[in-house]
């Protein structure tokens, strides 16, 4: 695993031309930008076509960051990328639900496993 | 007329008539009884000595004489009879028989005034004695006031009557002082047993006077006021504390009706102004307290049994089952509420996640009746499911569950849904590429 671009709090791994993100801390709503920058530049630098995020830490995901992801999803995906969100919690699901977010119009998986074999890794 | 005085006269008399009638030898013996009549019988005895000598002489001084001792005779018969005005004319034209006359005459006034001094003083001690038995008769007829006037023109009477006088004022202010006292006991007396007649009438505010013009009554008057006043604060101290008890029985007798009829929380005030009656409040109040504590607990296990058992129910009724690797079968027995919908749901994720499940089989062919919210609930556990990346199908939709989706305007768009349980799996199987097939051999 390389780390090749830390710009902002958030690590972007690259693996295999896939970009894993672990968001290990609920980031700020600045720093969610910059993971949405650093992203963009990661996957034009690595020409990576999978993505992963894996919020499996985090026991809140509020409307900024649904926001954020949103906007990965559709950037990545005009730039050829095919998104996936792994590890939601299930109180945040629920949160999520309760609120109206039925998806973040990218596929979610339980696991890394789930995620990179639906991607085709 | 005092006999003396005859006597006297006697001696002078007797000796002048035996010369008169010749004895010329007689003479006036001794005679008692004051200078003045010795000086007279000196100077008669003088002159019939002369008379002896000298018969001429004697014989016209014996006419003279004769005339003088006749009046002197007369003079002291007329006083022994009485009139102490009588008295001699001293003029018997011989000058010493005249002086001599003179003499007997202030004798003569003298003895008046001696007689009439002695009479005088009987008649002012008639007087003063009149006057004294007037004054006793007076006070002993009850005139308290009654003096005797003390003016007697006597120095000594009028001193007795002095005294006379203060002996009445003592006994008129005894007699006051009794009279006093005795009234003043009998109103004294009158006083207090009309009080103590209405205290026991029940007037508890009656009180004496006090007022019975004796310093000693009065104060005894006083002391009776203070017991009296005693026996009232006695009498209502006892009132009083039998209205608190009342008081207190009713309070306690409200609490337990209110405790009767269910409310635990029920209290006596324990406030009564009688430490006694507080102190068994407080008692009253543990108890009650107590009984509340117990019934709180029963009805606590009660709630925790009916908990667990409705917990267990609802545990019997939505079990969530590994059927497979990686499949869990969620079948739904009964009617589901709202509050239980959302703990199957919470539920069921998290056992997703623990168990990493793919696939979530939710049966609702045991449902018999579903109300709005848990359809609701439903629809949430299938997307939330989906989110936290485990697929979900539902089987055993029944014409009711499924009349009240459709009444709702559920969308089930994007939900698988299939007959039974059996199908649910055969469908999980699929979309984890799994293949059942007989062993071969």
């Amino acid at each position: 695993m390389q780390r090749d671009f830390a710009l902002g709090v958030i690590p972007i791994i690259r693996m295999k031309g896939l970009l894993l993100v672990p968001i290990q801390t609920p980031p700020s709503d600045s720093q969610a930008r910059q993971l949405l920058e650093d992203l963009l530049d990661a996957v034009i630098a690595t020409g990576s076509k999978k993505l992963v995020l894996d919020v499996s830490a985090l026991d809140m995901i509020d409307s900024y960051l649904t926001r954020i992801f949103y906007d990965i999803v559709n950037a990545a995906g005009k730039l050829g990328v095919k998104a996936a969100i792994v590890g939601i919690r299930p109180a945040v699901a629920i949160t999520l639900v309760q609120m109206g977010v039925e998806s973040f119009s990218v596929d979610t998986f339980l696991n890394l496993d789930a995620a990179l074999e639906k991607l085709g890794a | 007329m005092e006999k003396t005085l005859e006597k006297d006269l006697g001696k002078f008399i007797k000796p002048l008539d035996m010369f008169l009638k010749g004895t010329t030898s007689a003479r006036v013996g001794e005679v008692p009884g004051g200078a003045a009549l010795e000086t007279l019988r000196k100077k008669l005895n003088e002159v019939l000595d002369h008379a002896e000598k000298d018969n001429e002489t004697f014989h016209r001084i014996n006419m003279c004489m004769a005339d003088a001792l006749t009046d002197w005779f007369e003079a002291l018969n007329q006083m022994k009879a009485g009139d102490l005005g009588a008295h001699v004319s001293a003029q018997y034209g011989d000058e010493f028989l005249d002086q001599l006359g003179k003499q007997l005459n202030e004798t003569l006034s003298a003895m008046k005034a001696a007689e009439e001094e002695r009479e005088y003083t009987n008649r002012r001690k008639a007087e003063a004695l009149k006057d004294w038995s007037k004054a006793l008769k007076a006070v002993m007829a009850g005139n308290l006031e009654a003096r005797v006037s003390a003016r007697y023109g006597d120095e000594f009477l009028d001193r007795l009557g002095g005294q006379i006088n203060d002996i009445l004022s003592h006994v008129e202010r005894d007699n006051e002082i009794f009279h006093r006292t005795n009234m003043g006991m009998a109103d004294a007396l009158t006083d207090w047993f009309e009080a103590l007649n209405q205290m026991k009438a029940g007037n508890l505010d009656a009180h004496v006077s006090g007022e019975y013009g004796d310093e000693f009554l009065d104060q005894l008057g006083k002391q009776l006021n203070e017991t009296l006043s005693a026996m009232k604060a006695a009498e209502e101290e006892r009132e009083y504390t039998n209205k608190r008890k009342a008081e207190a029985l009713e309070d306690w007798f409200k609490a337990l009706k209110e405790v009767k009829a269910g409310n635990l929380d029920a209290r006596v005030s324990a406030r009564y102004e009688d430490e006694f009656l507080d102190k068994l409040g407080d008692q009253i109040n543990d108890i009650l307290a107590t009984l509340k504590a117990v019934d709180d607990e029963r009805n606590r296990q009660r709630q925790q049994l009916v908990d667990q058992q409705s917990k267990l129910i609802q545990e019997l009724s939505t079990p969530i089952i590994q059927v497979w690797d990686e499949i869990l079968a969620l079948p739904v027995i009964g009617i589901v509420d709202s509050v239980r919908a959302q703990e199957m749901m919470e539920k069921l994720l998290e056992r997703v996640v623990a168990s990493q499940a793919r696939c979530v089989i939710i049966d609702l062919t045991g449902v018999t009746m579903i109300d709005t919210k848990t359809a609701d609930y439903l629809i949430k556990m299938v997307k939330a499911s989906t989110l936290v990346g485990s697929q979900c199908i539902i089987t055993g939709i029944g014409p009711v569950v499924a009349q009240t989706i459709t009444r709702m305007g559920l969308d089930l768009q994007g939900i698988v849904t299939l007959r039974d349980l059996r199908d649910g799996l055969k469908r999980a199987f699929q979309d984890m590429n799994l293949e059942i097939s007989e062993k071969k051999g």
